[in-house]
């Protein structure tokens, strides 16, 4: 068990209690990011916690991100939080202007990645992304790697053509299109890759997912202490007991694995354990359906807040990669091994950090 | 403090195990170039006394005790290492495992220094095995429930009672008997007591149990007014429950409740070659995914063990999941092997000998060291809802 404490997470989580209502929640689901928690997310420094203080930020390092991107998972907080940090992140390093107000990355896919032409004062950008975060009306920052370089993007809020989505968690994943779009800020830069951003955006939605997980075994383990069916609390019962116990197994794995991957996030061995990571979460989160079980039938409405968690959970595990992906790549690093190798390679995973 | 903080330390281990790891790959890989032990067609541990001395030679018996006592003062965080490789390479361990695993450290702990002297050394030469005396008839998960009974007599005990699943007492020369020395209290752990018993004495009669796999592992002990000495009570008198709880966390946490089937694997990983389908990629990625977090719980518990604290909760969701996920795993090897149509070809024989052996085999896994559902009771516990 880890007695260490983390400032940003201890202040996120006073915030967050604080902000993240069952109000709040619903006024977001109606219409988007919410000025009042904005501004608190902003105030509470945790926006441009990433970006170096010279430029302005809280200069935190990636586990301090991670502790405090698990905490929102927690409270299901209604905002582009981890995409804005790391966004931020993003344009410092590039040497981008920054961005007020909420941000989120556009990256493409491997197959489809965004094409930027042109030169300094006249770049144009080209392509099309499904299910960006936030992305009808947060400003887009667009990354393409070029070679070794990375070409970094920025565009305000409106400036591509959007599709409003939403994930099954109620979260905008919005359908973002450019044929030729002129933009002012670009840049190329080797500070940042595309593939790196994309790796953090993964680890992001890990521990976002531990949070989520962590609530609603909390919620489950609460309320089978309160509600009372013949004549004693559900908790009395074995069959309940039984199946907590494999939740709140799966919620420990889960938070195993990725505590791993987020210390070895930019270390030789980040994919590997990434990928590890986010196959395990899956299992995990397909496991979540014990917690409404133990619930009955409050679990099953908009009013209980287990929902805010699950849904969020269902919605981030095929997200920045999905459960199949994450499984195939891992997969691919070690089908084929000779037996008696495997084991030799399997042990050597995390151990590229090891002093 | 609410479950979803509870969380696993990470593991940081030292670089300087590598080299410990190296040269236990090079026994291991010299032993079976030698012939000494093949290359593992199933996947249970089998006992080969010459293999264990060899062990003891090479100090990998007793790893972590006092050199005064034949052990060899290494880490915990090293026996660790060793254990995983031995496992790994499906070494024939079986006769000293449990002897090194559980006995050491409790004759350590509550032994007298006469009992320390006289059977550690032995047993980190590997000359020596005990067996542990605990289910009975009547008393498997309830152990609390127990009727063997030890009474006083002049100069020591007298010792009756029939112990089941006895693993591995036909090879050893002792075991340690948890028996009633005195009736319970209101606490019903309390009156219990650890002997010594040495299995050549008169009145100890062993009864070969043949298990599922078809194998000799399980025995009856039956206990017909044994003769214990006094010099063989270990530990307090009464307090024998406690005792043989302390060791818990170090039998249920270990890389055996989730390498014990990794021969499977590792045969099936081999003979997939690189040319397997994309869904059989994904299928073996998420097995790798379950082992990878698995090990890591495991070595973070190994670091906890280190510092001397006991994280009997934490052990105990290891043995579930480890357990539960080598059963999954052959399910999902079998499919696999079907897929990619492995039976019909040479390579795919030793798979399926693996596959057979380890469906049988992991039928086990969640019940010896504590049933599912007794870790599932402690996990409940933890999370304070009993």
């Amino acid at each position: 068990m880890s007695d260490s404490i983390n400032m940003f997470a201890e202040a996120a989580t006073r915030l967050f209690e604080d902000k993240c209502t069952k109000a709040a929640h619903e006024a977001a689901e109606a219409g988007g990011v919410q000025p009042a928690l904005w501004s608190a997310l902003v105030d509470g420094g945790f926006t441009a916690m990433l970006v170096p203080e010279r430029q302005g930020g809280a200069g935190a390092s990636m586990i301090d991100v991670m502790e405090t991107l698990r905490v929102a998972g927690r409270y299901s907080l209604p905002a582009p939080i981890a995409e804005t940090i790391i966004a931020a992140w993003v344009l410092a390093l590039a040497g981008l202007p920054p961005v007020q107000g909420p941000l989120t990355l556009a990256l493409g896919t491997n197959a489809a990645p965004w094409r930027f032409s042109g030169s300094t004062g006249q770049w144009k950008v080209s392509g099309k992304e499904a299910d960006v975060p936030w992305g009808a009306t947060a400003s887009v920052v667009i990354v393409a790697q070029d070679g070794a370089e990375a070409v970094v993007g920025m565009a305000e809020p409106g400036r591509l053509s959007a599709e409003p989505r939403s994930n099954i968690g109620s979260e905008p994943r919005d359908g973002l299109k450019a044929r030729g779009r002129a933009l002012d800020g670009v840049t190329r830069t080797t500070s940042v890759s595309r593939d790196q951003v994309f790796r953090y955006m993964a680890m992001a939605r890990a521990v976002q997912i531990v949070g989520a997980l962590g609530r609603a075994l909390d919620l489950s383990v609460r309320y089978v202490g309160e509600r009372k069916q013949f004549g004693r609390p559900l908790s009395k019962f074995q069959a309940v007991q039984q199946q907590l116990a494999v939740l709140a197994g799966e919620v420990a794995s889960s938070s195993a694995i990725t505590d791993a991957a987020a210390a070895n996030i930019d270390s030789a061995d980040a994919d590997l354990l990434l990928a590890a990571c986010r196959a395990r979460l899956a299992d995990a989160i397909d496991k979540v359906g014990i917690a409404h079980q133990v619930h009955g039938a409050i679990g099953f409405t908009r009013e209980y807040p287990l929902q805010l968690a699950t849904r969020r959970l269902w919605g981030w595990r095929d997200e920045y990669g999905s459960a199949v992906q994450w499984r195939e790549r891992l997969g691919r690093q070690f089908v084929g091994t000779p037996a008696d190798d495997l084991w030799v390679r399997l042990a050597a995973v995390g151990m590229a950090g090891a002093q | 403090m609410s479950i979803s903080e509870f969380r696993f330390e990470p593991a940081h281990f030292p670089a300087s195990l590598e080299s410990l790891r190296q040269e236990i790959r090079e026994f291991l890989a010299e032993e079976r170039a030698s012939g000494r032990f093949p290359r593992p067609d199933r996947v249970s541990m089998y006992v080969d006394k010459a293999f264990t001395l060899r062990m003891g030679e090479r100090g990998w018996i007793g790893m972590t005790w006092p050199k005064q006592y034949g052990g060899h003062e290494r880490t915990a965080l090293e026996r660790y290492a060793v254990t995983e490789e031995l496992l790994a390479a499906g070494a024939p361990v079986r006769g000293h495992w449990v002897t090194d695993r559980q006995t050491g450290p409790v004759l350590l702990k509550f032994g007298t220094e006469e009992q320390k002297l006289e059977y550690l050394p032995r047993i980190a030469r590997g000359e020596v095995f005990f067996s542990i005396g605990l289910s009975e008839p009547d008393s498997g998960s309830d152990l609390a429930s127990l009727r063997t009974k030890a009474v006083k007599v002049a100069g020591g005990w007298k010792l009756s009672g029939t112990k089941l699943w006895n693993s591995n007492s036909h090879h050893a020369k002792y075991v340690i008997v948890l028996c009633r020395t005195s009736p319970a209290t209101e606490d019903r752990h309390h009156g219990f007591s650890q002997l010594i018993v040495e299995l050549s004495s008169p009145g100890v009669t062993l009864r070969p149990i043949i298990n599922l796999p078809n194998e000799h592992d399980f025995n009856e002990l039956v206990l017909d007014e044994v003769f214990v000495p006094e010099k063989n009570l270990l530990g307090d008198v009464d307090q024998g429950w406690h005792q043989a709880s302390t060791e818990l966390a170090y039998e249920r946490s270990g890389p055996e409740r989730w390498l014990s089937a990794f021969r499977l694997l590792a045969e099936l990983n081999e003979a997939l070659g690189s040319k397997a389908s994309a869904a059989t990629m994904a299928a073996m990625g998420r097995l790798f995914a379950h082992l990878l977090t698995l090990r890591q719980m495991s070595m973070s518990i190994a670091m906890t063990l280190e510092t001397g604290r006991a994280p009997n909760l934490e052990a105990a969701i290891v043995k579930d999941l480890g357990t539960c996920f080598e059963q999954e795993m052959v399910t999902v090897a079998r499919d696999i092997a079907q897929t990619e149509g492995l039976p019909a070809q040479q390579r795919g024989r030793l798979v399926q000998d693996l596959l057979d052996h380890a469906q049988l085999w992991t039928i086990a896994f969640t019940i010896r060291g504590g049933a599912k559902e007794i870790m599932r009771g402690v996990i409940a516990r933890g999370l304070g809802l009993r």
